[in-house]
């Protein structure tokens, strides 16, 4: 069911487009490069000897669902991502869904990375200033109630702060500093990737430790870290959340995406065989806070410097993750208000720097939220990354349901990029319709993960549905208020803002083959009406 | 912390092949197409709007060769192409009228197209119409097929003797509903096509 919003359009302020191919590329870096500082001592814990195989069969998932975002954010060049997709294929409620599941993933990022962030600046600071173990002070108000670890989580609010101040300012601002610090990344991981395998990597070491670990396989531990390997990878669909503020996105973010896909893969494979092949998989099981600074203290020339260089190397790219994840909360929310999903309140952009400020400070606000309360928790960081996995894999779910609907409900719209593998299905028009078949691997695959996350993940099952629960309450409040169906759509004007999407954006070659495309359909349909007595 | 110096051929090979594919996958990254004008891009994509070619032939060399820039010009959008003969029948014979030689001509001639569009692995039609007029009878074949293009080819002798188009050429321009090339060779390149003239 579709009906027409009863509402006027409000004038609107457009998102302008700053960020480069490079801050791009960055803003995807920033959300999923930094997950290997946390989860490869996690995965080489419970995989052990077999922890590249679990990084690679991660990895093969975690590709399909970037190709499939590839594919759909170069189409459809505007903010909003995963919901808006959803959106498109699936209609409002749907689209409210994963946008949900999405906000929730974004929020959290926003406290884990920021918590992760402060974690490795103490570390760093106790290294090069105190030369000590850092100590961890906690504040006993009962014996039930204690604030741990209180520093840092000082440090971590004072971060978040800090980066409200910068998203409000302008992208261009925000972009900047997620460009100079993912280049240093990138040029230092590199560095230890290649020193690594130059000077200490000994491949009698890993393949004894895989026949050791083949000899004694454990399905569930092997299992467990395959579930972990995926986490690592979470956050590729910043690049889309960042679309409508891209330039030429059409012709960028396929570049960008894929180059975001193979890097990470590259590093993540790297980095599990590179450490295997140095130590022992217990000698990280021992390190699980700094697998990465541990691992480069043991490549010899520059380990001496390599140890409090990676715990600065953690805080920064923990630092533009959780950049990243202020941005996604806000260009979502953004996105989700203006296609009357959430009220209009957060539709505003700031009149000077033309930026959702308000939904900046509103989801900044719930991060700083999950920051205290998980201070109450004897592990904060095990407490934020248990709910992390749920939302994405939830939303991940729903795009690529997505995606295979759009390929039979939207086949005009010009695809600069395709998920490869498809079947052709030569419709009774004319048109041949492309079948996703890597979709439906991709919505198996991505399914059994979401079990998985559910069946493990002790606080992400409870507090994960709750959270969806909680915002369908709201949609139900909001869309029953002004008068808007529940689980029908508004209708939408999709060619036109499809046109309009093109043309802000300066695709003009795909202007042209959308118009193009529209004319042959169009005449198609003329001549059957003529045919029809 | 305990650092052993270890070298192994295979870890320098790992240590090049990931320097050299982060390094090429960044440099692609970086090198996007540049940007098409809006004119530009409408010029470039009013091309592939063109789905149906239509190429009249008499059998000529020089048709074959308007055949053959039919297909170039419907290569990327794997177009249709149709070949169209028309068979011209005076006023004083029944439109009916079994012609059997000119029937084996025109026969002749859009299977020798068609098998031009065939080496391009393009969609071809082969079309023989009967008019009293050739340019009565293209454009009436053109409006029905509802062709995109259509392709002239035009005798060169006929030119070099400055009887520039003839009047089923200018009948087409004016009255054609689609766009319409005229494929004029001088008589000096058709002589390098096909020694035979």
């Amino acid at each position: 069911m579709t009906v027409q919003s009863p509402q006027p359009p409000r004038e609107s302020v457009e998102l302008r487009r700053d960020v480069t191919i490079w801050g791009s590329f960055m803003w995807g870096y920033a959300d999923v490069g930094a997950d290997i500082y946390t989860a490869l001592g996690l995965v080489i814990a419970a995989s052990q000897g077999m922890a590249s195989v679990a990084f690679a069969i991660a990895g093969l998932v975690y590709i399909c669902i970037g190709l499939a975002y590839t594919e759909l954010a170069a189409a459809y060049p505007v903010a909003g991502g995963g919901h808006y997709f959803a959106l498109r294929g699936l209609g409002d409620f749907w689209g409210f869904v994963a946008g949900s599941a999405l906000l929730l993933d974004y929020t959290i990022d926003i406290s884990l990375f920021a918590v992760a962030s402060a974690g490795y600046f103490l570390s760093f600071w106790s290294k090069i200033v105190t030369h000590a173990d850092r100590v961890k002070h906690n504040i006993h108000f009962s014996a039930n109630f204690i604030v741990y670890d209180w520093v840092m989580v000082v440090v971590a609010l004072g971060l978040i702060l800090f980066l409200v101040w910068l998203n409000i300012r302008g992208m261009k601002e925000s972009s900047l500093f997620n460009e100079i610090l993912g280049a240093i990344d990138i040029v230092t991981e590199s560095m230890l990737v290649m020193c690594g395998f130059l000077f200490a990597w000994k491949p009698e070491l890993i393949t004894s430790q895989f026949l050791e670990t083949w000899r004694h396989f454990d399905l569930h531990q092997f299992a467990y870290g395959t579930s972990l390997g995926i986490i690592c990878f979470v956050g590729l669909e910043s690049i889309s959340q960042a679309a409508q503020e891209t330039r030429r996105p059409a012709t960028i973010i396929p570049r960008t995406s894929i180059t975001l896909i193979f890097t990470v893969f590259i590093f993540a494979v790297a980095f599990s065989n590179l450490s295997l092949g140095v130590s022992s998989w217990q000698s990280f099981r021992d390190h699980l806070e700094d697998p990465v600074a541990f691992l480069a203290t043991l490549i010899p020339f520059i380990g001496i410097i390599a140890g409090p260089f990676a715990a600065f190397l953690g805080m920064t790219i923990l630092a533009i993750s959780a950049n990243s994840g202020i941005m996604s909360a806000s260009r979502l929310t953004f996105s989700m208000s203006q296609l009357k999903l959430l009220s209009p309140w957060f539709d505003s952009v700031h009149r000077r720097y033309r930026t959702p400020a308000r939904t900046i400070m509103f989801f900044s606000g719930l991060g700083i939220l999950f920051v205290v309360a998980s201070a109450f928790t004897p592990q904060i960081i095990d407490t934020l990354g248990n709910m992390y996995a749920f939302g994405a894999t939830l939303g991940y779910i729903i795009v690529f349901i997505s995606l295979i609907k759009l390929r039979f409900s939207d086949p005009y719209t010009p695809r600069p990029y395709r998920v490869p593998i498809n079947l052709p299905w030569k419709r009774d028009e004319g048109r041949a319709i492309q079948i996703p078949i890597l979709g439906f691997i991709g919505v198996s695959g991505v399914s059994m993960i979401f079990f998985f996350v559910v069946y493990t993940h002790a606080i992400g099952r409870i507090a994960g549905p709750a959270w969806v629960i909680l915002c369908l309450s709201y949609y139900l409040y909001y869309r029953g208020r002004i008068g808007l169906p529940i689980l029908g759509s508004v209708k939408h004007n999709w060619e036109q803002e499809q046109i309009q999407v093109l043309t802000s954006a300066e695709e003009f070659d795909l202007l042209e083959q959308y118009k193009l495309a529209l004319q042959e359909r169009d005449k198609m349909l003329r001549k059957r009406a003529e045919a029809t007595p | 912390m305990h650092q052993t110096l270890a070298f192994h051929p295979l870890g320098i090979f790992i240590a090049v092949v990931f320097f050299v594919s982060m390094s090429s996958i960044l440099w692609w990254m970086l090198h996007p197409p540049p940007q098409l004008e809006a004119a530009v891009a409408k010029a470039r994509r009013s091309i592939s709007a063109l789905r149906r070619i239509m190429v009249t032939t008499r059998g000529m060399r020089y048709d074959d060769r308007a055949v053959e820039l039919a297909c170039r010009l419907g290569q990327e959008q794997k177009s249709e192409i149709v070949v169209t003969y028309i068979i011209e029948v005076p006023l004083t014979l029944p439109l009916g009228l079994k012609l059997d030689q000119e029937e084996a001509k025109a026969q002749e001639a859009v299977t020798r197209a068609a098998n031009i569009v065939k080496l391009h692995a393009l969609p071809a039609k082969k079309n023989i119409e009967r008019d009293r007029e050739a340019a009565r009878g293209i454009l009436r074949a053109a409006k029905e097929m509802d062709v995109d293009l259509l392709i002239l080819s035009i005798d060169p002798h006929k030119t070099a003797l400055k009887k520039f188009t003839g009047k089923t050429t200018e009948r087409i321009l004016s009255d054609a509903l689609c766009e319409v090339i005229v494929d004029h060779i001088p008589v000096s390149e058709l002589v390098q096509i096909t020694p035979q003239g």
